[in-house]
C-alpha cells in the first residue's frame, strides 16, 4: 500500500475516523492503531510482519533485561544484553539485506585467488523498511542502556513505537523519547492539526507525482541505457536524479509527517532545504536528518567524535559515511557514495584555513550573495557527482558517465537529444516550473518555520487557494493512470 | 460550548475541503475530456425548456447518426431529443433515461434494438457513456450496475485516463469546461445527433433480406431483456408509451426478428401497448437508397437520416397524439430557428457544439 494510492486514502480515512471514535482510555487507541500498522505493513507480504514481530520482540526483551539489569548496577549484564540485542539485530538486517552481497563478493575474492569456495545461495526477499525500524528499534535499546528514556513495560505500546504506519516503511527515523510519551497523550480532533496534516499530504504528493516520477522518467532512460547517450544527458539525467531522489524521499516524509499530524502525533522533520546548503557537511545537517542524527549519537559520538584530535576525527567520518552508505544498500555503488561524501567532508575541513585566506585576500565573504550563491552551486554540483554512484549499476558505470559528464555539448539541449529520454518539451516545462515551485519554497522556509507551519498561519481564502492549486496540479500534472506504472517510492528499498 | 464550536468548525472545514476537491476534479474532467459528439451533452440536454420533449429516442449510433430530431420537428411540429451514446447497450439506456426524466415528460420512448447483442461497451465507450452523466444517485447506481467491474474506477474517476491530455489543450477546451462548471449550456439544433456531412454515399450497401430465427447471444438477450423491461416500466410511471424501432439496416431479417422477439417478450411481460417500427419496411414509401443514403451497414449518412427522421415523424404523427406545441410561439420559434441552423450546418460547415459556434471548412 503506497502512500501515493487510493488505498492509502481509504486506509487513512477509516483509521483517522475510527482513531478518534475509540476511547483513549484501557490502550485501547494503541491497540487499534497497532493493528492498523500490521495491517498496512502486511499489505506488502504477510511475512514482514513476522519479521518485524521477532525484531520488536527481541529489542523489547532486551530493553527489559538491560533496564533491570542496570537498577541492580549489575552493568556488565546490561551491557551484554545491549550487545545481545545490538548483533541480533544487525544480524537479522544482514541475512535479509546483505547476505546477497556478501555471498558476491566473497566468491568474487575467492575467483581473484583463484580458491574453490562458494557460500550457499539463498534467495530472500529484501522486507521493505527493515533498515528503518530495525535502526528505530536499535536507538531505543541504546537509549534505555544510556538512561535517556524510560524502558517500556507495556507491549503493544512498545510495538507501536516500532510499526506506527506513517513512519514505518521509509522514517523518519523516530526517538523513543519523542514518540513514546505521545502515545499516552489523549488526542482530540485539532482543526489546526487537520489543515496543516492535509496540506503536507498534498505538498508531498505534488513533490512525488510531479516532480519525482517526471524526472524519473530521464533518470531511468539515461542510466538504464547510458551506452546510447553522452556527456550533456549525463549532466541532465544526474540533475534530474538529484530532485528525483529529493522530492520522492521528502515526499514521503511529509505525508509521513502529514498522517501523524492529522492523529495528533509529531513526527520530526526529515529535511531542512538540502540543496540550499554552502557546504556539504550543511547538507548533511538538513538531508535525511533523523539518520544522519541517528549516526552521530549512536556511532560517531560513541567512536570519540571530534575529542580525540584531527585524524580520529576523520576517520570516525570515514566510519560514518562508509557506514552510511552501506545502510543504503548492498552495493559497491552504495559505499563509494558514502565514502565520496566523507571524503568531501573531509578535505572540506583540511582546506578549511586555505580557502579562508584565499577568501581574505580577494574579498569574499558569506555576506556576499554572489559568493554565497556560488557556494550553494558548487555544493549542490558536488552532490551531484556523489549521486552517480548512488544510482548507477555499476562502478564502471558511474566512473564512465562521470568521466563524459564533464564533455558537454551545448547543442543537447537545442538538437532533440533532451528530448530523446521519455519526456516531451511541454513535460520538461512543467518539470521545470515545478522545480522552480520547490526551490523557491525552499529558499524561503530555509531558515524558518516548515512550508505546512507556514501554510496554517495564512488567511483562509489563500489556504483554501493553495490546496486547491496543489490538488489541481497533482490529478493533472502528475505521473499516474494505467499508461504509466505505479512508482514505488525509492526510499522502500532500503 | 467550545468543544460543539470546535466540531462545528472541523465538520465545516472538512465539508468545504471535500466540495472544492469534488468541484476542482468536476472541472478538470470537463477541461481534459475528449470531446465528442458521439455521446448525449447533458448540458445541452438539460437547457432545454422543462416538459417540452414530447420523444425520447434511445440507443446507440445507430440512433445518432440516423434521427434527426430537428427534421422530426419540421415534418410533424414533433419535439424530441436522441438520449444517445455510442455502443449504448440497453442498461447504460435505462441510466440515461432515468436521467432524461428529471427534466422532461416526454410522451414517447423510442428504444433502438440494434445493441440487442451486446451486453456490455468496451472500455473506452463506457468511460464515455459515463463521463457524460451529470453526477448523481443515478451516475453512481449506474456506473455499479452496468459497467464491468474493470472500468468501474475509470468510470468513477476519469482523470485517471486522460490527465495527460493537458498537454493537448485548446481553447475551446477551457470554454467548454467553463461553461460546464457555471452550467451555462445553451440548447442545440443537434439535438443528440451526430451527423455525417456526406449526402450520396459511396458504401455499396443493399438492401438484403435473410429471414433470422435465432438470438446468436442467447445470454446477452436475457441480460438486455431485464433492462428493456425497466425501460418500459420507466416510461409506464412517467405516462409515457414505448414505441421499439430500428432505423435502416441492410441486414432487415435481422431487425425484424429482433423487434418481433422483444416485442413479444415484453408482452409477455405485461407491457401490452408496446408499438413496433421497423423503417426497413418503408424503404419505398420513403424512396430509401441503401447504396447511396447510408455511410456503412449502420449509419446514415445526412439525406439517409432525414429520409428517415421524416418516416419515424410521419409514423408517430399517424400513432401517437401529441401537445401542439406550436401554440407555445417562443418554443416553435426556437424549433424552427434550429431547422435553418441544421441545414446550414449539413451544407456548410464542421460544427463542434463546444466551440460555441461553427467552424468553416
Amino acid at each position: 500500500m503506497q502512500f501515493n494510492s487510493l488505498q492509502y486514502i481509504a486506509f487513512f480515512t477509516a483509521v483517522t475516523i475510527l482513531y478518534y471514535i475509540l476511547p483513549h482510555k484501557y490502550g485501547i487507541r494503541n491497540f487499534f492503531l497497532l493493528c492498523a500498522s500490521y495491517y498496512f505493513f502486511m499489505q506488502w507480504n504477510v511475512k514482514y510482519a513476522i519479521l518485524i514481530l521477532i525484531s520488536t520482540s527481541i529489542t523489547f526483551s532486551a530493553s527489559l533485561a538491560v533496564d533491570y539489569f542496570k537498577l541492580r548496577n549489575k552493568k556488565g549484564w546490561a551491557r551484554f544484553f545491549l550487545a545481545f540485542c545490538v548483533i541480533l539485530n544487525l544480524l537479522i538486517l544482514f541475512f535479509f539485506k546483505y547476505y546477497g552481497f556478501f555471498t558476491e563478493l566473497s566468491e568474487d575474492l575467492a575467483a581473484f585467488l583463484k580458491i574453490n569456495y562458494s557460500l550457499p545461495i539463498i534467495h530472500v526477499l529484501l522486507p521493505v523498511g527493515i533498515s528503518f525500524y530495525t535502526f528505530q528499534a536499535l536507538g531505543y535499546t541504546i537509549d534505555v542502556y544510556r538512561g535517556d528514556t524510560e524502558v517500556v513495560v507495556n507491549p503493544v505500546k512498545y510495538a507501536l513505537f516500532v510499526s506506527f504506519f506513517p513512519q514505518l516503511v521509509a522514517g523518519p527515523i523516530e526517538r523513543s523519547y519523542d514518540l513514546l510519551p505521545q502515545f499516552d497523550e489523549k488526542h482530540v480532533p485539532e482543526y489546526t492539526n487537520l489543515q496543516q496534516g492535509i496540506f503536507a499530504i498534498f505538498w508531498g504528493l505534488f513533490k512525488k507525482m510531479v516532480i519525482a516520477d517526471r524526472a524519473g522518467v530521464i533518470v531511468s532512460a539515461v542510466y538504464d541505457s547510458y551506452e546510447k547517450y553522452s556527456g550533456g544527458m549525463y549532466f541532465i539525467a544526474t540533475v534530474c536524479f538529484a530532485f528525483q531522489i529529493y522530492c520522492d524521499f521528502s515526499a514521503y516524509s511529509d505525508i509521513a509527517f502529514g498522517s501523524a499530524k492529522i492523529l495528533g502525533f509529531n513526527l520530526r522533520r526529515n529535511f531542512q532545504s538540502p540543496y540550499i546548503s554552502e557546504s556539504v557537511g550543511e547538507f548533511w545537517r538538513n538531508w535525511h536528518i533523523t539518520l544522519s542524527t541517528w549516526f552521530r549519537d549512536y556511532i560517531y559520538i560513541p567512536l570519540g567524535g571530534n575529542r580525540k584530535g584531527k585524524f580520529r576525527k576523520y576517520l570516525n567520518v570515514m566510519i560514518v559515511f562508509f557506514v552510511s552508505g552501506l545502510w543504503h544498500g548492498a552495493g559497491v555503488c552504495f559505499i563509494v557514495w558514502g565514502l565520496l561524501n566523507g571524503i568531501y567532508q573531509v578535505i572540506g575541513d583540511i582546506s578549511k584555513p586555505v580557502r579562508e585566506k584565499v577568501n581574505s585576500f580577494i574579498g569574499n565573504s558569506s555576506e556576499h550573495g554572489s559568493y554565497r550563491l556560488f557556494r550553494t552551486l558548487f555544493t549542490f554540483f558536488l552532490i551531484c557527482l556523489s549521486w552517480v554512484f548512488f544510482r548507477a549499476e555499476t562502478v564502471s558505470q558511474a566512473w564512465k558517465m562521470l568521466g563524459g559528464m564533464f564533455v558537454f555539448p551545448t547543442w543537447t539541449f537545442t538538437d532533440g537529444t533532451l528530448l530523446s529520454a521519455g519526456l516531451s518539451a511541454s513535460e520538461l516545462v512543467v518539470l521545470i516550473c515545478a522545480v522552480g515551485i520547490l526551490i523557491f519554497a525552499d529558499i524561503r522556509f530555509k531558515n524558518e518555520v516548515s512550508i505546512d507551519t507556514a501554510y496554517v498561519r495564512q488567511p483562509v481564502l489563500f489556504r483554501y487557494g493553495i490546496l486547491t492549486a496543489l490538488y489541481i496540479a497533482v490529478i493533472v500534472f502528475g505521473i499516474y493512470g494505467s499508461q504509466y506504472n505505479p512508482q514505488d517510492f525509492i526510499y522502500f528499498e532500503f | 460550548m467550545k468543544n460543539i464550536r470546535k466540531i462545528l468548525k472541523i465538520t465545516f472545514g472538512v465539508i468545504l475541503f471535500f466540495l472544492i476537491i469534488f468541484e476542482a476534479t468536476v472541472f478538470c474532467n470537463e477541461l481534459l475530456r475528449e470531446k465528442r459528439g458521439d455521446v448525449l451533452d447533458f448540458g445541452e440536454y438539460r437547457a432545454e425548456k422543462n416538459n417540452t420533449i414530447d420523444v425520447l429516442f434511445l440507443g446507440s449510433s445507430h440512433v445518432f447518426m440516423n434521427v434527426l430530431p430537428v427534421t422530426i420537428w419540421e415534418e410533424a411540429d414533433i419535439t424530441s431529443y436522441n438520449i444517445t451514446s455510442s455502443m449504448q447497450v440497453s442498461s447504460i439506456s435505462y441510466y440515461y433515461l432515468v436521467e432524461a426524466l428529471k427534466t422532461q415528460s416526454p410522451k414517447v420512448i423510442a428504444f433502438d434494438i440494434y445493441m440487442i447483442n451486446q451486453k456490455y461497451p468496451d472500455e473506452w465507450r463506457a468511460r464515455l457513456a459515463m463521463g457524460a452523466m451529470p453526477w448523481s444517485a443515478n451516475k453512481i447506481e449506474a456506473i455499479r450496475d452496468a459497467i464491468p467491474d474493470e472500468y468501474k474506477f475509470k468510470c468513477y474517476f476519469e482523470l485517471y485516463e486522460y490527465h495527460n491530455n493537458w498537454n493537448r489543450l485548446m481553447e475551446y477546451d477551457y470554454k467548454y469546461a467553463l461553461k460546464k462548471l457555471f452550467f451555462a449550456d445553451n440548447v442545440s439544433f443537434l439535438k443528440g445527433s451526430e451527423i455525417s456531412l456526406e449526402k450520396i454515399s459511396q458504401a455499396n450497401q443493399s438492401y438484403n433480406y435473410t429471414p433470422m430465427y435465432s438470438m446468436p447471444d442467447e445470454e446477452a438477450y436475457s441480460y438486455n431483456l431485464e433492462y428493456i423491461k425497466k425501460i418500459a416500466q420507466a416510461a409506464a410511471e412517467a405516462g409515457a408509451e414505448m414505441l421499439l424501432f430500428s432505423a435502416p439496416c441492410p441486414n432487415a431479417g435481422m431487425t425484424e426478428y429482433y423487434l418481433e422477439r422483444v416485442a413479444s417478450d415484453l408482452k409477455e411481460a405485461g407491457f401490452d401497448d408496446i408499438k413496433i417500427l421497423d423503417v426497413n419496411k418503408y424503404r419505398n414509401q420513403m424512396n430509401f437508397d441503401y447504396s447511396r443514403d447510408m455511410t456503412d451497414a449502420t449509419h446514415c449518412n445526412s439525406t439517409g437520416a432525414k429520409k428517415t427522421s421524416r418516416q419515424i415523424a410521419d409514423f408517430l404523427k399517424e400513432n401517437y397524439t401529441f401537445p401542439d406545441r406550436r401554440a407555445d410561439a417562443d418554443l416553435a420559434e426556437l424549433w424552427d430557428s434550429q431547422i435553418i441552423l441544421l441545414d446550414e450546418y449539413i451544407d456548410n460547415g464542421i460544427y463542434r457544439p463546444w466551440t460555441g459556434g461553427a467552424v468553416s471548412k
